[in-house]
């Protein structure tokens, strides 16, 4: 057992040498008859390391079989202590235009390890770790992507949480996302991308809250790594300090709406956002709709004297047909300032997920997007396919 | 199997949704762009969102030996890099790659629209000033 332990850690080590993201699946959340995102995930906004009822809902509804405890059971690890990674590597056609598109590409996504210690029953300590992936490394060789991955580790989360049980009041301090919107895996939606949300733009971050069976809050304070800190701990993206409000009432188990608000300050720009979010399940047809809109409003020193308003939103569609089987729809929307109708972006989006056995997902991905539409010279419309292998310890 | 009946909230909740897809679609905004020429407004508004993103152009990738995670570094990157020629933006790389030619385009994943390249053009015809 230690020898196969062993050899299981080594492989998780070796493939983060090759690829990063914090994954959620807001689809999950009463499609699986599960209501509340902290029951499946460590955080209480969800997202990352998943729990041992996750892990039990991973083999048992959301994928065709196997056992979806850590690795698949074969090790028990201390009560004190969860470990879990994630693989996922991927390909590409991605088409742009110009005499370099479409660009064919296959690159390790994402190589995360994480560990949460508990002491005690009300405290515990929760860190990740991996390499970020690079879809168009310098050099693209796996020797490549080895050598360059001292450049590449970074630490998105990493945080202490004094949470006395699964539901009540938690504080958390550290290194996560302020809890926000819609948390898709899928960083490229406008609405992680361009609210602040968009890969490795994690704050330093306090948030406190209640989660209850119907409803959740959550109240948090943020501010970027201190430009002395070295690059693992580095963010990218808006760079602010502010603060975030998210608070969800759910219906009947099957519905839920989410005010939201953010104000952030990077001293270039003050940006000010809120928004709503709407989820609801439709046991007949299996299907589950899940929206967002949020409003931004920025200013911009040197150019104060011109607020810009702006607009993210996202509508979709998953269908359940059968167990192990996702697909879905969407169209989102990113209008960079709504008074210029020719600074729109359209999104067009299809995803179907598989999930054959506990700890495997196959997912195909095709996204549509036409930019500027409405100008006198419209502008380009680019198409992304992607084929993703996702394996999780 | 009993199909249960939808509860009146949900079929409110159904009706914000589509309200919210609704406006999604709806197309907003004027034709007559009176966004300010202002490297301010481009660093902040075009340039770092869609171009200082991690494996690009941020503080920690530096593709290309280019970083424009923030105003001051990022203006002056595209000046003494030659990626901007104060009033020539025929000869400025930085519109050439955002309109792909020659080369893949910039940014590779979500193309700028029409009018913000022409923002840009204005900017660089202006001068490009640090302003």
């Amino acid at each position: 057992m230690r020898r196969f332990t062993f050899c299981a850690l080594a492989a998780a080590l070796a493939l983060i040498a090759l690829g990063g993201r914090a994954s959620a699946y807001p689809q999950f959340q009463f499609s699986s008859g599960t209501t509340r995102c902290s029951q499946c995930h460590y955080s209480p906004a969800g997202g990352g390391l998943i729990t041992s009822w996750g892990r039990d809902e991973a083999g048992d509804t959301i994928s065709l079989g196997g056992d979806g405890a850590f690795l698949h059971g074969l090790l028990d690890p201390p009560s004190w202590l969860a470990l879990g990674a994630d693989i996922r590597l991927a390909a590409l056609r991605n088409e742009v235009g110009g005499p370099e598109s479409p660009e064919y590409a296959a690159f390790p996504m994402q190589s995360d390890l994480y560990a949460r210690l508990a002491f005690g029953d009300q405290v515990s300590l929760y860190l990740e770790g991996g390499a970020r992936g690079d879809v168009r490394p310098a050099g693209s060789s796996v020797e490549g992507r080895i050598e360059s991955i001292s450049d590449r580790f970074i630490s998105r989360e990493h945080y202490l949480m004094w949470r006395p049980s699964a539901t009540g009041v938690y504080l958390r301090a550290g290194r996560f996302f302020a809890p926000y919107g819609l948390r898709f895996v899928e960083h490229t939606f406008y609405v992680r991308r361009y609210t602040g949300y968009d890969l490795y733009d994690e704050t330093y971050t306090v948030s406190g809250g209640y989660v209850g069976d119907d409803w959740e809050l959550h109240v948090s304070g943020f501010t970027p790594p201190p430009p002395n800190f070295p690059n693992p701990l580095q963010s990218v993206g808006l760079r602010e300090s502010g603060g975030a409000l998210y608070v969800e009432k759910r219906f009947a188990g099957m519905s839920a709406l989410a005010l939201q608000g953010r104000v952030g300050n990077s001293g270039e720009t003050a940006r000010y956002q809120g928004g709503a979010v709407g989820k609801l399940w439709l046991e007949p047809a299996r299907v589950l709709f899940l929206g967002e809109a949020d409003f931004i409003r920025q200013l911009i020193n040197g150019a104060a004297s011109y607020p810009e308003n702006q607009l993210v939103s996202y509508l979709g569609a998953t269908f359940f047909p059968v167990r192990g089987l996702m697909a879905g729809i969407a169209y989102e929307r990113y209008q960079e300032d709504l008074s210029l109708a020719t600074t729109a972006h359209n999104g067009f989006d299809a995803e179907v997920n598989f999930f054959p056995w506990a700890h495997f997902e196959l997912v195909l991905f095709g996204q549509y997007q036409i930019i500027g539409a409405g100008a006198a010279s419209e502008g380009p419309k680019a198409s992304l396919f992607m084929l993703q292998l996702h394996y999780y310890l | 199997m009993h199909n249960p009946r939808m509860p009146p909230r949900s079929l409110a909740l159904l009706a914000g949704i589509a309200v919210l897809g609704a406006l999604a679609a709806t197309g907003c905004g004027g034709s007559v762009d009176d966004r300010p020429q202002k490297w301010s407004f481009i660093a902040a508004s075009i340039v770092e969102p869609s171009c200082a993103t991690v494996s690009c152009h941020s503080a920690i990738s530096q593709r290309g030996g280019v970083d424009l995670h923030a105003r001051e570094i990022g203006y002056y990157t595209l000046i003494n890099g030659f990626y901007v020629i104060p009033k020539l933006p025929d000869q400025s790389t930085v519109i050439s790659l955002m309109n792909a030619e020659g080369s893949l385009r910039m940014p590779p994943d979500v193309p700028l629209p029409q009018a913000d390249i022409a923002l840009i053009e204005s900017w660089i015809t202006d001068g490009a000033p640090n302003n």
